[in-house]
């Protein structure tokens, strides 16, 4: 296999603005209710009473994912047809649209919900990311998008080296053992692995 | 069978796009399958890609590039250019890249309208356009003949910025029929603060370019929420590379906003309205620690304490001996600010001390704090205590206040008659001048450019603006004062949808979206750049722009030859331009920018307001009377109102705050908030916002298990002006005490009146606020029950 | 999560039935072949051996509709080697054709048990295909061995009673639906406590579902463990007694058809993913 390609999120400043599912889901023409790119908000904490007032101890994140062109990727695994499929040249897990027959069996199989069946296609989406732009030499929607420069992609090797602080396994992510994802993040402060919750 | 049936309906609809081509986007979007349909019958096509902008009104102003195919708008790329150490990309936000749903929408205004049931009843019937032209000419002679030119008013209005909007071409055709219109000042946006900011300084040109804030050591953030707000395009991106930089930043905000969660080291909560109590305590701390920078003050400032006073001023007005407790014998101690904001007073001590040293600091204040009865109290505090910290006029610090840049980009307006639109109301109080306008005086309702009003206002023009009804206060009172149809006589609306405003209107007439006409685009202040925001579609059904059919009207009036000079719009647009070619030496000139999109103007360093006077006050003087910062204004001292409108900033409690006793019956205080899913009122109905946000009310874990209400649960909020439904998000990220809803949602009244989609303005109130009869849409008790 | 999935609900139910009753159908020939010889056996068993093939017939036109794409349904089959979903329909084709041929055959006469035998094996495969499709999904709900237990369970009681319906005089139906049936339910009634102590244990999606189970699909949980419990002692009686009226053995199919129907749906209901948060 030639490299594997990956995500890199800057967690910390992710405001959670969904610019970048917005803008995947206008690239990719999805229907309400499909987004191959989610943001998932985690909070909690609470406040102390001191005297006549609250004190917080509060915390908040959010958690940006895709898909993650997983190392062992279970989707592909559990797909019968062989279209959700692992590109052997860069690692990409996207499905075949035309061997894809919506038997949905993939969008059990993933613990990233980055599968997602169309009623409209009759037929599973999931992040491919951005191969016709990746081919053209473009950059990936979501990545462009994002208003605080927070989304990086490319060979994930080098993103790790890129940012040696960076982490598979935020809180609230799934076990990363489970598929052995290709995505990393510097972590906000509240959602270091293991820390509060 | 549902399975069963989505599959037929599937290929149906794949045949009825193979077979229709282009209009099946129209089509898909009609049978509500969803607002990013396949659009298989372009799929071969190359497309052609047109630069474009976003305006919704955020402050920002993105760059688009369209994606054509067969005149249909297939993609909506944004800037494609990559950051570089000049320039950063201008990247629009999930509203800019949704807005293709907007133009698909089939909810769109189609044709033309006239009102037909009772006025706010939502009937209508179709016209031909005209029919609809001659109406307004007709209506236009008969109430001006009838009540004169100022009863004729162009309400605030702000779907659509820049000079291709509406506002500007009929204010301009009114100049030249009525001789003059009724206009207003101020903005529902910003009403407080650029009305108090000029107090002190002269001018709302208050901040630094954002370029500038890597410079700072601390960053205060009061009320400021860019994440959601947007606040100029990038804003976020600026505060990011600042924390990057090394700069601590610390948010007070009643909400651990995205903003907060993104940037912030600290988070202070603090009860809304309340800040001017949080600001006097710092103060307070400041003076008593001696850590106050009195050589700053002594040379550039008014009224700091009782050795700098305007002559003839009566001893014991000076700020220091407000808060000092010397004037009323209450000294401002963090202890009494304790009560007043909810925040520790040993916290309160911390940031003064904080503030004061860590320098230079930047207290930046969004417009949150100043949408308050008190508002204008919330924004002279913060000047005040920039200029106690020294930290005006230099890089890295901020002088508070308004806060709009030095200077931006400028072009030419479209030009009305000399003279006209002198005559001008506080943008707020247009019902109240419908009602009893011809009592309105200068001095009582601040009218200005004219010592009192010759009449109510009889004709609105609402073009492109959702202001009639749902982003003024209190609508049922707005509802029933437009319901009387012998009050104002015709009220016309031009817009894309139905909106809750259009349904009080006379006159519906369907506009164009930004994709289809030309306008140039300028953000609020932050940004170096304006975009040619190209037209990339004809404009669909019957939809037309507001000059294209003003032109009729004029015609109409025969006035044609006078109000368009032959121009078209783009012509209007060649025109604005000869501005910015006198103002900016390196403008490329109308064709270039026209097919560039972006014109950027060269800066050689970030601005920092003030810097001059700072260098050399004896040569560059404040824009004040005295021509110093004036942290005690005469001019406020002469308005003899020492309570609600003091001379030096002072917390002024508001009504409907925290200490008034309506908190018996309405314990909770509710704020809005500007929502990442709707610029204002605009996307409310947009598919894919819904998605991204759905309209809901934050209440605290304390609150909600007070009164039974679970996560998710629909809830009643009400006060004496009305109640709302919305649903319930009980999260820690709001403090005890407090509620919040974002502002913007579709006010859509049940059949018992009350509202069911969580629009924030069946529950603000008319009343203007103390200073500057602005908005005070934040300040508001109200109670919740589980619904 | 049901609504999406009632053609699947359908789907393992007519499967899982029709793998059930050929099970028995293998099961009372056995006993017969061994009072008399395989002609015979076969021929008292004709009913419900083609009743088990239309049942199978009709499971696969069901799982059509599952499909947002049926047009391609045929390239289902091309990953057997790591997909259980492959596995599953290979199987249920090698059951259908096994089926065929033994129709045939026994049509012709040429009585031998061997093919018979070979299909019930197939069903036994399929059913074990089915339960491993939920069971290597991201569904806690669905990965327990519980998937497993109550798959067996619901194709050893409705094999068992709908062996009992269709043939309920001839000898050897009797012990063989008898034991089926109490199996079945024994297995799906007794496991019940120990999955539930495992949502409970488990992720965050675990313990969702079970929120679930406990909430708004609480009646459907009652009405299972119910009708499950009485089908177990109406089954004992009519064993034990030798009932043979064909009202009391109806009634039993269908008390114990809505008893695994209610399951099955509670299955599909609490299916929630291990998710994001
Ligand atoms: S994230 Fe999910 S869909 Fe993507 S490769 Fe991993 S398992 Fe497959
Ligand atoms: S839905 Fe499509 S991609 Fe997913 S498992 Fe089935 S055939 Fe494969
Ligand atoms: S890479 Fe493309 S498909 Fe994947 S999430 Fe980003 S925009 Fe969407
Ligand atoms: S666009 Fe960037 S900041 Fe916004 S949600 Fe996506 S990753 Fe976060």
């Amino acid at each position: 296999m030639g490299q594997q390609l990956g995500f890199y999120l800057n967690q910390q400043f992710c405001m959670g603005c969904k610019t970048c599912a917005v803008a995947c889901k206008d690239k990719n023409d999805m229907e309400i209710g499909v987004n191959l790119r989610r943001l998932t908000e985690v909070s909690g904490g609470g406040f102390a009473k001191v005297g006549d007032t609250y004190v917080p101890e509060v915390f908040a994140y959010w958690i940006g994912v895709s898909c993650n062109h997983c190392d062992h990727p279970k989707c592909v695994e559990n797909c019968p047809t062989g279209a959700m499929h692992k590109n052997p040249e860069d690692g990409v897990v996207s499905v075949d649209q035309t061997k894809c027959i919506g038997c949905r069996y993939c969008t059990w199989s993933c613990p990233y919900g980055a599968p997602q069946y169309s009623e409209q296609r009759g037929k599973t989406q999931k992040c491919d990311m951005c191969a016709d732009y990746r081919a053209q030499g473009k950059d990936p929607a979501c990545v462009t998008s994002c208003p605080m420069r927070a989304i990086e992609w490319g060979p994930i090797d080098e993103l790790k080296k890129k940012h040696p602080d960076a982490v598979v396994a935020v809180h609230g992510l799934p076990d990363p053992l489970m598929t052995s994802p290709n995505t990393i993040y510097t972590s906000h402060k509240s959602a270091v692995s293991g820390g509060r919750k | 069978m549902s399975e069963k049936w989505s599959i037929s309906r599937r290929s149906l609809l794949k045949w009825s796009g193979a077979l229709a081509g282009a209009a099946a986007v129209g089509g898909l979007g009609a049978g509500g399958v969803g607002p990013f349909a396949p659009t298989e019958a372009n799929a071969d096509s190359e497309p052609k890609v047109i630069p474009t902008g976003c305006s919704n009104n955020c402050g920002g102003r993105c760059v688009i590039r369209a994606h054509v195919k067969e005149g249909v708008i297939t993609r909506i790329e944004s800037d494609p250019d990559p950051d570089s150490a000049e320039q950063m990309a201008l990247r629009g936000c999930l509203r800019g890249r949704s807005y293709r749903s907007i133009v698909y929408h089939p909810d769109r205004l189609k044709y033309p309208m006239k009102r037909v049931g009772k006025r706010g009843e939502g009937k209508f019937e179709r016209i031909s356009w005209d029919e609809a032209t001659t109406m307004i000419a007709n209506e236009l002679k008969r109430i001006n003949e009838k009540h004169g030119a100022l009863s004729i008013y162009p309400h605030y209005a702000s779907g659509i910025s820049g000079p291709a909007a509406g506002t500007g071409f009929i204010k301009r055709l009114l100049g030249l029929y009525a001789g003059d219109y009724l206009n207003y000042y101020g903005t529902y946006s910003s009403g407080q603060t650029r009305y108090a900011t000029p107090y002190t300084y002269g001018t709302s040109n208050s901040g630094n370019h954002r370029a500038d804030w890597v410079n700072s050591k601390l960053i205060i953030l009061d009320g400021f929420n860019p994440a959601e707000t947007v606040f100029g395009t990038n804003t976020m991106y600026y505060l990011r590379k600042a924390k990057e930089a090394g700069a601590k930043i610390i948010v007070i905000d009643p909400r651990y906003t995205d903003t907060a969660l993104a940037l912030a080291d600290e988070w202070i909560p603090i009860r809304p309205g309340t800040d001017s109590a949080l600001i006097d305590a710092m103060a307070y701390t400041m003076i008593k620690e001696n850590l106050h920078d009195q050589a700053f003050l002594d040379k550039y400032c008014l009224g700091f304490d009782e050795e700098h006073m305007p002559a003839g001023t009566p001893a014991g007005n000076s700020y220091k001996t407000y808060v000092m407790g010397q004037a009323d014998g209450q000294p401002k101690t963090p202890e009494w600010a304790q009560k007043i904001t909810g925040i520790p007073a040993n916290r309160i001590k911390a940031l003064a001390r904080e503030y004061a040293m860590v320098k230079p600091g930047a207290l930046i204040q969004g417009f949150g704090p100043q949408r308050h009865a008190n508002g204008e109290q919330s924004v002279r505090s913060a000047t005040l205590l920039a200029c106690m910290t020294g930290n005006v006029g230099r890089s890295g610090g901020h002088a508070s206040g308004a806060g709009y840049p030095p200077s931006t980009v400028t072009f030419g307006g479209i030009p009305v008659k000399a003279g006209t639109g002198k005559v001008q109301i506080s943008c707020f109080i247009w019902t109240d001048a419908i009602v009893r306008g011809a009592e309105m005086t200068a001095e009582k309702d601040l009218i200005v450019g004219a010592a009192k009003l010759p009449s109510n206002i009889k004709l609105i023009f609402n073009l492109a603006g959702n202001t009639l009804v749902n982003q003024h206060s209190d609508i049922n009172k707005t509802a029933q004062i437009l319901a009387d149809e012998s009050l104002c006589e015709f009220i016309v609306t031009s817009d894309i949808f139905m909106s809750p405003s259009a349904k009080f209107s006379d006159l519906v007439l369907p506009g164009t979206t930004t994709y289809e006409r030309d306008n140039i685009l300028t953000p609020w202040g932050h940004g170096e750049y304006a975009i040619y925001s190209n037209k990339v579609i004809e404009p669909m059904y019957e939809c037309r722009e507001e000059y294209d059919w003003l032109s009729d009207v004029a015609e109409k009036l025969g006035l044609k030859k006078e109000f368009t000079e032959g121009k078209s719009l783009e012509d209007w647009m060649k025109f604005c331009c000869e501005g910015a070619a006198k103002a900016h030496p390196e403008f490329p000139g109308f064709e270039a920018f026209k097919k560039a999109g972006v014109f950027r103007r060269k800066v050689a360093a970030p601005e920092i307001a003030f810097a001059k006077q700072i260098a050399d006050p004896e040569k560059n003087k404040f824009a004040t009377p005295s021509g110093k910062i004036e942290l005690f204004s005469k001019a406020l001292f002469d308005r003899k109102n020492p309570q609600f409108v003091p001379a030096v900033p002072k917390y002024v409690p508001a009504f409907d705050g925290p200490s008034d006793p309506l908190v018996e019956k309405y314990p909770l205080q509710m704020t809005g908030w500007h929502y990442k899913r709707r610029s204002h009122s605009t996307h409310d109905n947009n598919p894919v916002m819904t998605e991204a946000g759905r309209q809901e009310m934050w209440i605290n874990p304390i609150d909600a298990d007070a009164r039974g209400i679970a996560d998710g649960d629909q809830v009643k909020i009400f006060n004496d002006r009305g109640a709302t439904l919305i649903p319930a998000k009980v999260t820690t990220r709001i403090m005890p005490g407090v509620i919040a809803v974002p502002q913007g949602a579709w006010y859509a009244p049940g059949k018992d009146g009350v509202d069911t989609h969580g629009a924030i303005n069946i529950l603000t109130t008319q009343r203007g606020s103390y200073m500057s009869n602005s908005n005070p849409q934040h300040t508001n008790l109200v109670e919740v029950v589980k619904a | 999560m049901l609504h999406a999935e009632w053609p699947l609900a359908l789907f393992t139910l007519l499967g899982q039935a029709a793998a059930g009753i050929y099970l028995a159908v293998v099961l009372v020939r056995e006993i017969l072949a061994r009072r008399s010889d395989a002609g015979q056996a076969i021929k008292a068993t004709v009913l419900p051996s083609l009743v088990a093939g239309g049942l199978m017939i009709a499971a696969a036109i069901v799982s059509f509709l599952h499909l947002g794409s049926p047009l391609g349904a045929y390239r289902v089959l091309l990953q057997v080697g790591s997909s259980w979903l492959s596995r599953e329909i290979a199987a249920t084709m090698l059951f259908g054709l096994l089926w065929l041929g033994s129709v045939v055959v026994e049509r012709r006469g040429g009585a031998g048990l061997l093919l018979g035998r070979l299909t019930a094996l197939a069903g036994v495969v399929l059913v074990l295909c089915m339960s491993m499709i939920y069971q290597s999904s991201v569904i806690p709900a669905w990965t327990s061995a519980y998937t497993m237990v109550s798959f067996v369970a619901t194709t050893l009681v409705l094999g068992g009673l709908g062996m009992l319906a269709l043939r309920p005089g001839v000898e050897g139906v009797l012990p063989v639906a008898g034991w089926m049936t109490l199996a079945g339910l024994v297995l799906q009634l007794g496991g019940l406590p120990l999955y539930l102590g495992q949502l409970a244990q488990g992720s965050a999606a675990g313990r969702a579902s079970l929120t679930l189970l406990m909430g708004a699909w609480q009646p459907q949980m009652w009405s299972f463990l119910v009708l499950g419990s009485l089908t177990a002692v109406a089954a004992a009686v009519v064993w034990q007694r030798r009932v043979q009226s064909l009202r009391v053995v109806y009634a039993l199919l269908l008390v114990g058809l809505v008893g695994e129907a209610m399951a099955r749906v509670i299955f599909y209901a609490i299916g929630v993913p291990v998710a994001v948060g």
